[in-house]
C-alpha cells in the first residue's frame, strides 16, 4: 500500500467518495463502518509510529501516531461515528459522503507528521465542511457558505504562506514544536488562530454553524476547531501569549450566547468559550495543562455533539430554533429533553459528569503555574456557562411556558444518537480513567476530591442563584428577535460599504476623465476639420502645374539637403 | 428609563412547582455553604481558600454578566432584517 493512502483518514475520505454511489442500506453500512474501522485500525498502531514518502526534494510523514494525535483521531472516528448514527434517517447522498471526507481530513490533519501533509488536510476540511453547508440548498445558508469558504481557505493560505517561509529557511518540513521565534510562526499561528476562532477572528463559527442542516451542525461542531486546537498544542504548546487570548475568548462569548435568540447561535458561542479554556492550556503548556486541553476537547466534542444533537432533534420536529418560537416541547420529546439536560449538566461542569473531569485538568494546571488572574477568570467563565447555556438552552427550548407548538418525539436514530452521547458523557465523568487512558501523557490526577466538589457545587449553586435573582427582576436578556452585532459587521456592512464608496468614486472620476477626454478629442477633431475637412486647407484641388511645381520644389530641397 | 426590564408575564415565580423550585435553590445554595466552615481548601492561591470564595465569585460574575449583556445589548442590537439582502 502506498504510504499516503496508509493512514485511518484516508479510509474515511476514500469511503465518503465512494458512498454517494451505493444504495441506501450500503450507504449506512459505510457510514457507520468506516469511522468503527478506522478506529480499530487507529488503535493497533503502536505509539510512535511513523511512516515517509518521498515528494519532489522532501519527505513527508503522512502518518504520525503519538500521545497527542492519538487522543485526537480517536475522539474523531467516535465522533464521527456518533453523527452518523445521528444521520442514519437522511437520504441524502451528499451529506453522508461530506461528512464523512470532512472527518477524514480532519483525521488525517491530526495525523500528519509534516507541514505540507498538514496544509493538504486543512483546506480538505475548509472544503468538505463548506459543502455541508452548500447541501442544505437555502439561499441564506449559500451566501453564508461563501463566507465561511473564504474564511477557511484563507486560513489555509495562511498557513502554506508560514509553512513555505519555514521549510524555505529550515529546510525542515516536520511539524513539531514551532513557537513564534520560528520562521513563519506568526503566519502559521495565526493560520491556526482563525480556526480556533480567536478573539476577532470568531465570527465565521456563529455565522456558519447555525445555518447548517440539524445534521449538518452536529457534524461540524466537532473537527475544525479542536483540529485548530490539536495543531496549536502541537506547535505552540507553552506560548504565553496564548494565555491571554484564552481567558478573552472564555469571557467575551458569555454576554453574546445570552442575547442570542437562535439556539445554535447560542450554542456556538459558548463552544467559542470552551475553545478558550483549550487554548489557555496550550498557553500554559505543562504536561497537565496538555493533558487538560486534550482531554478538554474530548468531553467538548461529546457534549457540544449531545447538545446540538437535542437541538438539531427539536429543529428537525418543529422547523423551529429560535428561543422565542421554542418552549414547552418536554411533555412531547422527554428522551430529548433528558438528553440535553444531560448536555447541559456536562458543559455546566456538574460532578459526575464529563465536563467537571476535563475542565479541572485545565484549572488545576493554571494554579500549578500560578497564573492567579487567568484562574480566576476561567473559574469565573465555568461559573458563567451555568448562565448562557446550563440553563438557558434546555429552558427555553423544552421548558419555557409556549402551548403553541406541538412536535412528535424525534426520530429513532437521533434519540439513539443522543442517547450514545450521554452515555459517553456520563461515562467520562463517573469512571475518568477512561478518559484519562487516552490522553497524550501520563495522568496522575484524581477530579472528584471532597473539596473540588463542594467549591463545584458552590459555583453552580450560587450561577443558579444570579440567574434566577436577574430572571425575577426581570434583567435577564430576554431572547429577542434582532440581530446583534458582531465582528461580521465589519466584513457584512463596513467593508460593502467601503466597497460602495470606492465604486461611486471610481464612477464620477471616470465619468470626468471621459467628459475631459471627449471634449479634448472634440477640439482636436474640429482643428483637424479645418485642416483636412473637406473644404480643409489640404483638400483643396490643385491644378496640374502646382503640383508639379510643388515636387520640383521638394526634389531641389531633397538634393540640396543630400550634398 | 435607563434599563428596560422584562415583561411581568417573564418574571415571576408563576406556579406552585415554580415556587418550590426557588425555595429548593436557596436550600441548595445554603447547603453548598455548610461544608466550607469545617473543610480547609487546599487552594494553591491565598485568596481561594477563604471560606464560600467560589461562591462569592460565582455570584458576582453571575450579575456582572447580567449586567454586562444588558449594556451591550442596547449598544449593539439591529432589527432583525439589519443583514436582508445584503451578502
Amino acid at each position: 500500500m502506498p504510504a499516503w493512502l496508509n493512514n485511518p483518514g484516508m479510509l474515511l475520505i476514500i469511503a465518503g467518495c465512494i458512498i454517494p454511489l451505493l444504495p441506501y442500506r450500503a450507504r449506512m453500512v459505510v457510514l457507520l463502518g468506516a469511522p468503527a474501522a478506522g478506529l480499530a485500525w487507529l488503535w493497533q498502531i503502536p505509539l510512535g509510529t511513523t511512516t515517509q514518502m518521498a515528494l519532489l526534494e522532501y519527505t513527508l510523514t503522512p502518518l504520525r501516531v503519538d500521545g497527542l494525535a492519538f487522543t485526537f483521531g480517536v475522539i474523531f472516528h467516535i465522533a464521527a461515528f456518533l453523527a452518523g448514527v445521528y444521520m442514519w434517517h437522511t437520504r441524502s447522498r451528499l451529506e453522508p459522503a461530506a461528512a464523512l471526507i470532512y472527518a477524514g481530513s480532519a483525521i488525517g490533519a491530526v495525523l500528519a507528521g509534516d507541514l505540507i501533509t498538514l496544509f493538504m488536510f486543512w483546506e480538505v476540511t475548509a472544503i468538505a465542511s463548506a459543502l455541508l453547508l452548500v447541501i442544505r440548498g437555502l439561499r441564506d445558508a449559500m451566501i453564508v457558505a461563501r463566507r465561511y469558504l473564504l474564511v477557511q481557505i484563507g486560513s489555509g493560505l495562511f498557513l502554506m504562506g508560514g509553512a513555505a517561509i519555514h521549510i524555505h529557511a529550515t529546510g525542515d518540513v516536520a511539524f513539531t514544536h514551532l513557537g513564534l521565534d520560528a520562521p513563519g510562526g506568526w503566519l502559521i499561528l495565526f493560520a491556526f488562530g482563525i480556526k480556533a476562532a480567536f478573539p476577532l477572528l470568531h465570527n465565521w463559527l456563529q455565522d456558519a454553524y447555525p445555518s447548517a442542516s440539524p445534521t449538518g451542525t452536529v457534524v461540524l461542531s466537532a473537527f475544525t476547531t479542536k483540529m485548530a486546537i490539536y495543531a496549536l498544542a502541537r506547535g505552540y504548546a507553552g506560548t504565553e501569549l496564548l494565555i491571554p487570548i484564552g481567558a478573552v475568548m472564555t469571557i467575551f462569548p458569555i454576554v453574546y450566547a445570552m442575547l442570542a435568540n437562535d439556539l445554535r447561535r447560542v450554542l456556538s458561542y459558548s463552544l467559542n468559550v470552551q475553545l478558550g479554556f483549550m487554548v489557555v492550556a496550550v498557553g500554559i503548556g505543562t504536561e497537565l495543562a496538555i493533558n487538560g486541553a486534550a482531554a478538554h476537547a474530548v468531553t467538548h466534542i461529546l457534549y457540544k455533539a449531545l447538545l446540538f444533537m437535542s437541538i438539531g432533534a427539536v429543529l428537525h420536529q418543529t422547523g423551529h430554533v429560535r428561543a422565542t418560537e421554542l418552549g414547552g416541547l418536554a411533555r412531547q420529546m422527554p428522551w430529548t429533553a433528558a438528553f440535553c439536560v444531560i448536555g447541559a449538566a456536562s458543559i455546566s461542569a456538574f460532578p459526575l459528569m464529563a465536563g467537571f473531569v476535563s475542565k479541572s485538568l485545565i484549572l488545576s494546571a493554571v494554579a500549578e503555574e500560578k497564573w492567579a488572574a487567568t484562574w480566576v477568570t476561567l473559574t469565573a467563565a465555568s461559573a458563567g456557562a451555568l448562565l448562557y447555556v446550563g440553563i438557558k438552552i434546555p429552558y427555553f427550548a423544552f421548558f419555557a411556558p409556549n402551548d403553541q407548538i406541538k412536535a412528535d418525539p424525534a426520530p429513532r436514530n437521533m434519540q439513539i444518537a443522543m442517547g450514545l452521547t450521554a452515555t459517553a458523557c456520563i461515562a467520562l465523568g463517573l469512571a475518568p480513567g477512561l478518559l484519562y487512558s487516552i490522553l497524550p501523557y501520563p495522568v496522575d490526577y484524581q477530579p472528584c476530591t471532597v473539596d473540588h466538589v463542594v467549591t463545584q457545587m458552590q459555583l453552580l449553586a450560587f450561577s443558579g442563584l444570579a440567574f434566577w435573582l436577574a430572571w425575577r427582576a426581570g434583567l435577564y436578556p430576554r431572547p429577542m428577535r434582532a440581530v446583534h452585532l458582531d465582528t461580521d459587521w465589519l466584513y457584512r456592512r463596513v467593508l460593502p460599504a467601503l466597497g460602495h464608496v470606492g465604486e461611486r468614486l471610481f464612477q464620477t472620476a471616470n465619468r470626468r476623465f471621459r467628459a475631459g477626454a471627449g471634449s479634448l478629442a472634440d477640439t482636436a477633431m474640429t482643428r483637424l476639420r479645418v485642416r483636412y475637412g473637406a473644404t480643409g486647407v489640404l483638400s483643396r484641388t490643385w491644378s496640374t502645374g502646382w503640383m508639379a511645381l510643388w515636387v520640383a520644389i521638394l526634389l531641389i530641397v531633397y538634393l540640396a539637403l543630400y550634398y | 428609563m435607563l434599563i428596560e426590564r422584562n415583561p411581568q408575564s417573564l418574571r415571576r415565580p408563576s406556579t406552585p412547582a415554580r415556587r418550590r423550585a426557588a425555595w429548593l435553590l436557596y436550600a441548595v445554595c445554603a447547603l453548598t455553604l455548610v461544608p466550607s466552615l469545617f473543610i480547609h481548601p487546599h487552594a494553591k492561591f491565598g485568596f481561594a481558600e477563604l471560606p464560600a470564595f467560589h461562591a462569592l465569585l460565582a455570584f458576582v460574575t453571575g450579575c456582572v454578566l447580567v449586567l454586562a449583556a444588558i449594556i451591550l445589548r442596547r449598544l449593539i442590537i439591529r432589527g432583525e432584517d439589519y443583514y436582508e439582502h445584503r451578502t
